[in-house]
């Protein structure tokens, strides 16, 4: 029970990061999304007990680039969203030749670390090189299926499918390329099953998001315009009282 | 010899790096400063020999996040510099909250062994990142005590990295590393030479960012 308690407070941090940088502003949305891109290939590796099944570590941070990436998209620029994605693809590949060229120095006598980091680091290029691939298609394929939906039906429905369809692109690829040959197929299959289920979950709570980022700009709109009504309202006063006292 | 060759090529590629994400965008510049630290708390565990005396392997990214804070702060101005600092520190509590949470999950069968590595490498970040928090608001009114009052700016410097570099060893790593003075001094010393053997580098990196075009966004 302990990881599934884990798992839902984890989603809910990553999620909650996202809406926050969101309301901070696209620069931090920005580096949100590509720190979680690079998360989600480090803590890839780990394995997770949930249930009878295997999960694994790095997947709900795909999401939450995923939400990123759709917050940029809707409320920055298409065209910036479009280089977000060029620069996570980036930030993976600097990751990866960085925790290379880590491994390639060499530890100090009495060093007991270095096998530690081989663990971790050595899968980091076939992970970064499977996780491109898939990422790279499934988040152009997300912002190509939302830009052609979004002109037949309604925003928030183009956004939910669009975003379920890439999630699925990218869950099959970056699964079986990651980790066949590595752990049992049967348990990739469970990865790749329990992925669907917390990316469909996510899929709903980004929605949700959507929404209170429409209502939160709504309310600033109307505030910004009642200052503003305000404002003219005394300058318009005092300007009387000006003219009447002359 | 090969560990010295490495580091100095990762430092110099590091802060080529920074020069093209600062001329991208201060989206990009933020996320590259973030990661850096962030690398800097993954890979501290390691120690390798440089110069004849025993380092950390996250030496390298400390002297570069430095390069990358001052060519944002030449590029984007002292605001967005100091933006930058908040930043980056927001992204080192969700690097140790997400990190511990990924430390205490129970792994699967066959996961064991590199749960255990994932947790000894990111084990220390909560420590650290707390030391950093401590070591960086004292060293900052150490520094500018000092500016102020001996009007020395390599004296202020110093003397701020000296103490900055003093708490992050006896808070972040101390029952960690055999000989914390030791580490100490070698940490200065490498402060010190990289950031005199990079700023030919970093004077390049500035005049050819002087010349880039200023993208749209909201610094």
């Amino acid at each position: 029970m302990q990881n599934e308690l884990l798992f839902i407070i984890h989603i809910t941090m990553v999620l909650l990061g996202a809406v926050v940088a969101g309301l901070s502003g696209a620069v931090a949305l920005r580096g949100l999304v590509i720190l979680y891109a690079v998360f989600a290939n480090l803590f890839v590796v780990k394995t997770l007990a949930m249930g009878p099944l295997t999960a694994c570590g790095g997947g709900m941070y795909m999401v939450g680039v995923g939400v990123g990436l759709l917050l940029l998209e809707r409320y920055q620029s298409p065209r910036y969203a479009t280089e977000t994605v060029r620069l996570t693809i980036a930030a993976s590949l600097l990751f990866c030749l960085i925790t290379g060229l880590h491994l390639l120095f060499v530890a100090a006598p009495g060093d007991f670390s270095q096998i530690s980091y081989e663990l971790l680091f050595g899968r980091m290029p076939r992970v970064t090189i499977v996780s491109l691939l898939a990422h790279g298609i499934s988040q152009y394929g997300t912002l190509i299926t939302y830009r052609f939906l979004a002109r037949f039906f309604s925003q928030r429905s183009a956004h939910n499918t669009a975003l379920w369809s890439g999630q699925i692109l990218d869950t099959l690829l970056f699964f079986t390329g990651s980790f066949w040959g590595i752990v049992p197929q049967s348990q990739i299959i469970e990865m790749i099953a329990i992925s669907f289920c917390v990316k469909t979950s996510m899929v709903v709570i980004s929605s949700i998001i959507i929404a209170f980022f429409e209502w939160y700009r709504a309310h600033r709109a109307h505030l910004q315009e009642q200052e503003e009504r305000l404002g003219s309202h005394f300058a318009h006063k005092s300007e009387h009282e000006n003219s009447e006292g002359l | 010899m090969i560990n010295e060759i490495l580091f100095i090529a990762e430092a110099a590629a590091l802060v080529i790096c920074a020069r093209f994400a600062v001329a991208h965008s201060f989206g990009a510049s933020v996320a590259w400063a973030s990661m850096q630290l962030i690398l800097a708390n993954l890979c501290i565990r390691k120690t390798i020999e440089l110069f004849g005396a025993t380092a950390t392997g996250g030496e390298v990214f400390i002297v570069s996040s430095m390069c990358t804070f001052s060519l944002i702060q030449d590029f984007y101005g002292v605001a967005a510099a100091r933006k930058t600092i908040i930043y980056c520190f927001f992204s080192q509590v969700l690097f140790a909250l997400l990190g511990y949470i990924h430390g205490i999950y129970i792994p699967a069968s066959g996961s064991e062994e590199i749960s255990t590595a994932l947790s000894f490498v990111i084990a220390l970040a909560p420590r650290l990142l707390v030391a950093s928090l401590i070591a960086y608001f004292v060293s900052e009114r150490i520094h500018l005590f000092l500016l102020q009052h001996t009007g020395n700016r390599f004296v202020a410097l110093f003397c701020g990295q000296l103490v900055d570099t003093s708490i992050m060893t006896f808070l972040g790593l101390w029952g960690t590393i055999a000989n914390p003075y030791e580490l100490i001094l070698v940490c200065m010393a490498i402060k010190t030479l990289m950031l005199i053997a990079v700023t030919p580098l970093l004077v390049l990196m500035r005049r050819s960012l002087s010349v880039s075009v200023l993208p749209e966004e909201d610094v």
